[in-house]
């Protein structure tokens, strides 16, 4: 028997041991924390990665998956969601099944939300813009967007965003996104200017 | 077939059928046939003879050239003692797939299987060196070919393993000649995982080819 055999033995079982230990009690719940986190971040319109929603560009609202999917990748996702295309007026609608306000509450999720605009309406306001922002840019040829809940029904035109960003394509890149759609949305009175500017309250 | 026959033939019965040992046999037959003989001339029975004859000879292990005297507990220990070596550096090199839910199976297991093997070489560690010694003929020459077998049977099952990764996550690119496309680092880990699992069997090739080495080391005495 070779007793340096032993040794080796023992002292790789320790590494092993020390290793398992470490990757129990540190690195996955480190791991699963920030998946935790980045789930929440996708529910804010300030903190949601551009990748997350990026792989649903489409040159067609007809690719009813695709479209479906990325409203439900958007903040304010909520499960019982529905949604209604109109092919002719190319168009789509999507129906929450909470008022505005309950859906609002839904994106509060960041400490990022303790920073920038307390006003739940300016919050609603600003997902809103957000997610008609993402719709218009990532769905080509969607020309109308109805946001309805309980309470409130909001429409925006793709004529209005094409005025306001000048060309929605140049938003399909992550540094873009962050600096043309996100950054500008921490800033209260922007919002409530542009959200007058683009939607049209029912 | 007479009965010493019949009791040479149950004999050989583990060994293959070659020009080696079929002289062998017939070396053993002619002596116990000569044994036979001497027993008549001495006045016993035939029966007698044929039943004295047979109680003579209950192996032929030592006869065979390639048959090793090994010291059983000996060869476990060293065995598992390279066996649980093995299985601690597969198991500290899987480590990392705990943080992949789809192999984290496969760290357990070895984890696992370094614990029992390590267990099961203290036992046979405390035989060894209580004394307890337990003969048994090993044949080398068999060993070596289980070892050749078992190499190729790994080495084939390597290949087809990498081919087959390769036909899941690329075929239809090459099929179609589209680029083959990696999201990020997270599915690249994903796919050299799927290509990196499977050497993981190694340790069964190296457990035989140990084994045939550990024969010749544990060898008690020689044959003469």
């Amino acid at each position: 028997m070779n007793k340096n055999k032993n040794m080796w033995i023992m002292v790789l079982l320790l590494i092993g041991f020390v290793g398992f230990i470490w990757i129990q009690l540190v690195v996955l719940p480190n791991k699963n924390q920030a998946e935790e986190r980045y789930a929440k971040e996708q529910l804010n319109p300030l903190t949601q990665d551009f990748n997350y929603i990026a792989k649903y560009e489409s040159d067609y609202l007809g690719d009813n998956s695709n479209t479906f999917n990325l409203f439900r990748s958007l903040p304010m996702t909520q499960d019982e969601m529905t949604f209604q295309l109109y092919p002719e007026e190319l168009g789509v609608e999507v129906h929450y099944p909470t008022t505005l306000s309950e859906s609002t509450h839904s994106t509060i999720t960041t400490d990022k939300d303790n920073e920038y605009g307390q006003d739940e309406v300016l919050i609603a306001y600003r997902t809103l813009l957000y997610n008609a922002t993402a719709g218009f840019a990532l769905i080509k040829n969607m020309d109308q967007l109805t946001l309805e809940f309980q309470d409130n029904v909001f429409e925006f035109k793709r004529s209005d965003f094409k005025s306001k960003y000048s060309n929605l394509d140049q938003l399909l890149d992550e540094n873009m996104w962050t600096q043309e759609v996100q950054q500008p949305l921490e800033d209260d009175q922007y919002v409530e200017e542009t959200f007058e500017e683009l939607a049209i309250i029912h | 077939m007479d009965k010493i026959e019949k009791h040479i033939e149950w004999l050989f019965k583990p060994y293959k059928k070659n020009k080696q040992i079929q002289e062998l046999k017939e070396e053993v037959y002619s002596n116990l046939l000569a044994r036979k003989e001497d027993l008549l001339l001495e006045g016993y029975s035939e029966e007698e003879a044929v039943k004295n004859t047979i109680a003579h000879i209950d192996s032929v292990d030592h006869l065979i050239e390639e048959n090793k005297k090994v010291d059983i507990n000996r060869f476990l220990a060293s065995l598992l003692q390279s066996m649980t070596l093995y299985s601690v550096i597969i198991w500290i090199l899987t480590l990392p797939l705990s943080l992949f839910p789809e192999h984290l199976l496969l760290s357990y297991f070895f984890m696992i299987l370094s614990i029992l093997l390590s267990i099961v070489y203290i036992v046979y560690l405390r035989k060894v060196n209580n004394g307890d010694i337990k003969i048994k003929y090993m044949n080398i020459k068999r060993t070596r070919e289980l070892k050749n077998i078992a190499w190729k049977i790994w080495v084939v099952f390597i290949i087809i393993s990498l081919l087959s990764v390769t036909g899941i996550y690329f075929a239809s690119n090459l099929w179609f000649s589209r680029p083959i496309s990696i999201s990020g680092p997270y599915q690249f880990a994903e796919i050299a995982l799927r290509y990196l699992t499977p050497f993981v069997t190694v340790i069964i090739p190296l457990t035989v080819n140990k084994a045939r080495n550990l024969i010749e080391e544990s060898e008690v005495e020689v044959y003469e």
